[in-house]
């Protein structure tokens, strides 16, 4: 559906180096990051918007410069920030995007704009992120997309709407010929219906894995201050104290407990949890 | 590469305020010229014309940048360059037709316009509009649109000034010389390509925001 190989690209401040993974069709893979680690990069990369150094995307098992036109038609896309024409209605604006499509469903569409209470009749500046975000989902769910592309979809908006976004996902999917690529720093929401999570830090992947083989990877060990020398600290991939006592991330929790017994707890780890003592070390 | 074009004329529609002020420089003009025009004054209403419903479509200066948006759907840049480039004759098309229809529209108010619409006018005013446009394009694709809006503005103002308001006669007699036509044609026409080829060249090549 989606592989991405060895994807290289650089900038004045910062590079995407040499970025590798692959999504299945009928899955969903949860993009992570901290901001400005490269999300939103490697998404205008697939899309085509921005000229790659090296590497090689492939999108339904084609190069996606030589078949641009071909592969966009199969893909919904959801940008953070939505990049309509302001002083357009909605109604205005599907009559512009929807020739483009060859399997465009007006019916589709006219559902979700009711589902999602909207107004079509409403200029687009008139609305509020959250009801623009809605409408660029139903314009990415109308026209029978293989691969929906969405880059925050989620950020900024209130839980309620959040998921209710979620849901609607989660039904698409049933469909076991589609794939949802959804980039996000709210990792909540990715625990809830991700079957794949890559994390990007710092223009690298730090590991593409399957949702189960994460959470089973990683362990948030708990203990007493008291319990902490030096060798202890270097076996973390991240630590954080206290005045209570400290809280670390590991993907070995077996040493710990061979080491500490039963002076520690240890927990699942959430993928914030890994983001974070990831990222901060 | 029609849903482009139609896509831009639903744009400049859209925009009522800047779609009514074009369409009020052609009467505006002829009113304090008192409807006595020559073929200079059409020149510079149909090159003006041609130029701000252009701008109309061309330049829809936006905070959120719509061309990420163009670019995520199903179209190949190129498609995207050459639309604007059709789009050229048809804002030219329309310019003339609409002209036309304001000079019908004087006489039947019982005006007398002293000149007409005449080939003649469209052999001055097409080379202009497609060099104007071909120079203007590139830095559309490859800078910004308010740039290129810019030195679109300033270069109307400029040749209107120094090559059709106070030298008509020469600017007329090279492009209208039976001797010169052909190479007329040939270097407009040479402009004009090499103005899409860098127009698609830049634009394939360019990192959106």
């Amino acid at each position: 559906m989606l592989e991405v190989r060895n994807l290289t690209k650089k900038f004045e401040k910062f590079s995407l180096d040499n970025i590798s993974f692959k999504l299945e069709p009928g899955y969903i893979m949860g993009f992570i990051g901290p901001n400005g680690a490269g999300k939103s990069t490697t998404i205008k990369l697939i899309m085509n918007l921005l000229k790659k150094d090296s590497g090689e995307i492939k999108v339904f098992g084609m190069d996606n410069v030589k078949y641009e036109k071909e592969i966009k038609q199969r893909i919904g896309f959801v940008y953070e920030e939505p990049y309509y024409y302001e002083n357009l209605t909605l109604r205005q604006m599907k009559n512009i995007i929807a020739p483009f499509y060859t399997e465009w469903d007006d019916k589709q569409f006219t559902k979700y704009i009711g589902d999602f209470g909207l107004d079509l009749d409403k200029k687009i500046k008139e609305l509020s992120k959250g009801m623009k975000t809605k409408f660029s989902l139903a314009l990415a769910l109308s026209h029978n997309a293989d691969l929906i592309i969405m880059d925050e979809p989620t950020s900024g908006l209130d839980p309620v709407f959040r998921r209710e976004i979620l849901d609607i996902l989660y039904n698409i999917i049933q469909d076991e010929k589609k794939s949802i690529f959804f980039s996000t720093h709210i990792t909540t929401d990715l625990e809830k219906i991700a079957d794949y999570i890559t994390f990007i830090d710092k223009g690298k992947i730090v590991f593409s894995k399957s949702i189960d083989e994460v959470f089973d990877s990683y362990r948030v060990v708990k203990g007493g201050n008291d319990l902490l020398d030096w060798h202890i600290r270097q076996e973390f991939i991240g630590l954080r104290t206290t005045k209570v006592g400290f809280e670390g991330l590991t993907d070995n929790p077996e040493k710990f407990q061979k080491i500490l017994g039963d002076q520690i707890i240890v927990e699942r780890a959430s993928l914030e949890d890994i983001m974070f003592y990831t990222i901060r070390g | 590469m029609f849903k482009l074009i139609r896509k831009d004329l639903l744009l400049a529609l859209s925009n009522k305020f800047y779609l009514i002020s074009t369409l009020l420089f052609a009467p505006l003009l002829l009113f304090f010229m008192d409807f006595q025009v020559n073929e200079k004054i059409i020149v510079i209403i149909i090159y003006g014309m041609s130029f701000f419903l252009l701008s109309l479509s061309f330049y829809y200066v936006d905070k959120l940048k719509p061309e990420v948006l163009i670019q995520s759907l199903p179209i190949r840049k190129r498609e995207i360059v050459l639309s604007k480039y059709m789009l050229v004759f048809l804002c030219y098309l329309i310019g003339v037709i609409y002209v036309s229809i304001l000079f019908k529209v004087a006489e039947f108010l019982g005006y007398s316009i002293t000149a007409n619409l005449n080939i003649s006018i469209i052999k001055i005013t097409l080379p202009l509009v497609i060099i104007h446009q071909s120079i203007i394009l590139p830095i559309s694709f490859g800078i910004s649109d308010r740039l290129a809006n810019s030195i679109g503005t300033g270069l109307l103002v400029f040749i209107n000034n120094f090559y059709l308001m106070h030298d008509f006669e020469r600017t007329s007699r090279m492009l209208l010389n039976s001797s010169n036509r052909f190479s007329v044609a040939l270097i407009v026409i040479l402009i004009f390509v090499l103005s899409i080829i860098v127009s698609i060249t830049i634009y394939k090549n360019k990192d959106l925001p």
